[in-house]
């Protein structure tokens, strides 16, 4: 028998049935505007890809700027742009032919919103659904994790309208309770959760004494997210069990290793591709095999939580 | 390659790349009526394709590309010259804007002394090869010229609706005029005296900046002639950085690996001469983007 060291280490693994053949997932909101640009990253060695959040009607989000990269990571506050659910399913058409699982990312203000764009959305058979109720950029993108019961509602009513389609619920870091939320998306039957989206945060230009952003408020995302994103997937994992797309500044295999440790069995990757390019992907999968190859892990399931004692 | 973070700027307290940086306006040249050129008080290493991005606090920030720096480009350095001008970073960059929507307008409002912000250069320039031509239209022509400055053996079109929407008349003595209603130079597109250049000598490469129609004819023209060239596309831009998607043309980023492109790359490029994303991320037709 061979050593594991020599053999090529198991990198496929499972988040709410569907099959990845690399654990490494396109984050919602990265690149993800139209369909041949996710079918790129998606070829380019992603293991899932998730389109930019699709909202009830077009919207043009914020003026600029509304990205900007600070040193320690990146703050955005993009605003939820989305040409509206019905001008999306061209693109969703064109998404059936791309080569990994396809998740669409949905947002909006009220249940009808999530529901409604569900029901239209469904008969293009994403893999699976994620529910933005965490962006911290529009006025009431934070509302649904203020509460257990108002994401029970939420989350229970779009299982009913999914059919068969898995439901991803997204979670905030600004939440007074990670583990209540996660529980409540667990009892309303979520299949799956994805932790976490940005933290509301400010960058101010002292010069122009005006902070930068136009929004003046944005999402921190990048390495500075990254030791609470593995907070909140270490809590949400321990209060749930649930599968969960660890996300939050991971750029490097050694980083989407600690995640799965946490208890993420996929790792979302967004920042990492303004570190690293779209190649982001194949690279940090190298270094996660290389990584466990020299520690003996011979598959990533294997490792799914292991910091918990 | 392990991702570069740059926790040193931050750490040692100077302004960290990405974030937009106020810097001084130390002169302001009236072009035509619509257009100026700004020369700005930072010292930058950009090469002729790339961009910065403009941003006047309180309004919003706009991609607009270098029309220079006094470093490269002699023309640039010859305005700070004539101004008697010694800027504090020991360096200057000039942009050329026309007013097209408010934030373009106010930028236009603004004097000498006033300050904006700006980050970059971003974006892949144009490759540098000489006995080439370009070819510029409207506000195509700055990362032209900008180009036409650093090269020895080049010939420079520019082509433009009408005579006073022409730009740098008076620091290019050889270029060659195209003007649609026949008001200076000759009467018709720039694409027809990019042919009759062709015919004269064959470049060794063509260098398109301008609206995309036009940039598409100069392809077409070039594979006709197996002439390599090069475009610079205008996407509707947010982050600059390769991430927000807002830029995408096909399969292709933009900001980061672009805004230059080759014959090749825009060939391959599904939405090249056809569609954009709008501001919604909504493809349309480039009419539709164009007209608002
Ligand atoms: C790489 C690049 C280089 C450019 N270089 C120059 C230049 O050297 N000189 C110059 O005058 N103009 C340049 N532009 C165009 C310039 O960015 C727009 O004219 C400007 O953003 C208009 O802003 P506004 O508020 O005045 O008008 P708006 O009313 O906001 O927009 C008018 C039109 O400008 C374009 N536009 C607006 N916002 C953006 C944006 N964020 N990104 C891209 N396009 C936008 C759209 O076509 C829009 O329909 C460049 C654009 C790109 C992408
Ligand atoms: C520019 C930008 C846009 C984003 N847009 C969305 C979005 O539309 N929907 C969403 O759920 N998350 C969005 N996010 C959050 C990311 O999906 C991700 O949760 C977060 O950036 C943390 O991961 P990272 O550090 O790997 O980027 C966005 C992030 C960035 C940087
Ligand atoms: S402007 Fe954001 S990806 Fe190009």
């Amino acid at each position: 028998m061979k050593a594991a060291n020599e053999t090529n280490p198991d990198v496929t693994t499972e988040v709410a049935g569907i099959k990845l053949n690399s654990p490494l997932v396109l984050a919602s909101g990265i690149l993800g505007t139209s369909s041949d640009i996710l079918k790129r990253v998606a070829s380019e060695g992603a293991g899932a890809v998730t389109m930019k959040s699709i909202g009830p009607v077009e919207r043009e989000g914020h003026p600029n700027p509304n990205v900007i990269e600070f040193g320690f990571g990146m703050l955005n506050a993009v605003g939820l742009p989305t040409p509206g659910v019905d001008n999306v399913l061209q693109e969703m058409e064109e998404l059936k032919t791309s080569p990994v699982p396809v998740i669409a990312s949905v947002y909006g203000s009220t249940v009808d919103d999530f529901v409604m764009i569900v029901e239209k959305l469904k008969p293009y058979k994403p893999a699976a659904f994620e529910l933005d109720i965490s962006c911290p950029n529009k006025e009431d993108g934070l509302a649904f994790m203020a509460s257990e019961d108002v994401v029970y509602k939420l989350v229970s009513s779009v299982k009913k309208a999914a059919g068969n389609i898995p439901v991803i619920p997204k979670l905030s870091p600004n939440t007074h309770s990670i583990p209540r939320i996660a529980a409540a998306c667990k009892k309303a039957g979520a299949d799956a959760l994805c932790a976490i989206n940005t933290a509301s945060a400010m960058v101010i230009n002292i010069e122009a004494r005006k902070p930068v952003l136009a929004y003046k408020k944005g999402g921190l995302s990048g390495p500075a997210l990254k030791p609470i994103a593995v907070r909140c997937v270490y809590e949400a994992y321990q209060a749930t069990g649930l599968p969960i797309i660890g996300t939050g500044g991971v750029t490097t295999g050694r980083d989407a290793i600690e995640m799965i440790m946490a208890g993420a069995s996929a790792v979302g990757m967004g920042t990492a591709v303004y570190y690293r390019g779209i190649s982001a992907f194949r690279e940090v999968l190298g270094e996660m095999k290389e990584w466990m190859r020299n520690n003996n892990v011979r598959s990533v399931k294997e490792i799914i939580g292991a910091a918990h004692y | 390659m392990k991702p570069e973070i740059e926790t040193e700027h931050a750490c040692k307290g100077t302004i960290p790349k990405n974030v937009p940086r106020m810097v001084r306006i130390l002169d302001v040249i009236e072009e035509n009526p619509f257009v100026k050129t700004f020369l700005l008080d930072i010292k930058m290493d950009a090469l002729p394709g790339q961009f910065v991005m403009v941003w006047l606090p309180g309004l919003d920030e706009k991609p607009m590309s270098v029309r220079g720096t006094s470093e490269a480009s002699p023309a640039v350095k010859a305005l700070l010259q004539k101004a008697k001008l010694k800027p504090n970073s020991e360096g200057a960059v000039a942009i050329t804007v026309e007013a097209r929507g408010p934030t373009t307008k106010e930028l236009l409002q603004k004097k000498p002394n006033d300050m904006i912000g700006i980050r970059g250069p971003y974006g892949k320039p144009y490759s540098i090869v000489e006995d080439s031509i370009m070819v510029g239209g409207g506000v195509g022509m700055p990362p032209v010229a900008f180009l036409a400055d650093i090269l020895k053996k080049r010939r420079l079109l520019q082509g433009a609706r009408t005579k006073e929407r022409l730009l740098f008349l008076d620091q290019y003595e050889d270029m060659r005029i195209s003007t649609d209603d026949g008001t200076l130079g000759h009467k018709g597109f720039v694409t027809e005296l990019l042919e009759e250049e062709i015919m004269k000598k064959k470049p060794k490469m063509v260098y398109a900046c301008g609206p995309e129609l036009m940039m598409l004819a100069v392809l077409r023209i070039c594979r006709k002639h197996r002439i390599p060239m090069e475009a610079s596309l205008e996407r509707y831009m947010r982050c600059g950085l390769g991430v927000c998607g807002s830029c995408v043309c096909g399969n292709r980023v933009v900001c980061v690996e672009g805004p230059v492109f080759n014959d090749k790359e825009l060939e391959e490029m599904a939405d090249f001469g056809k569609f954009a994303l709008t501001k919604s991320a909504r493809k349309v037709t480039l009419k539709e983007y164009y007209s608002g």
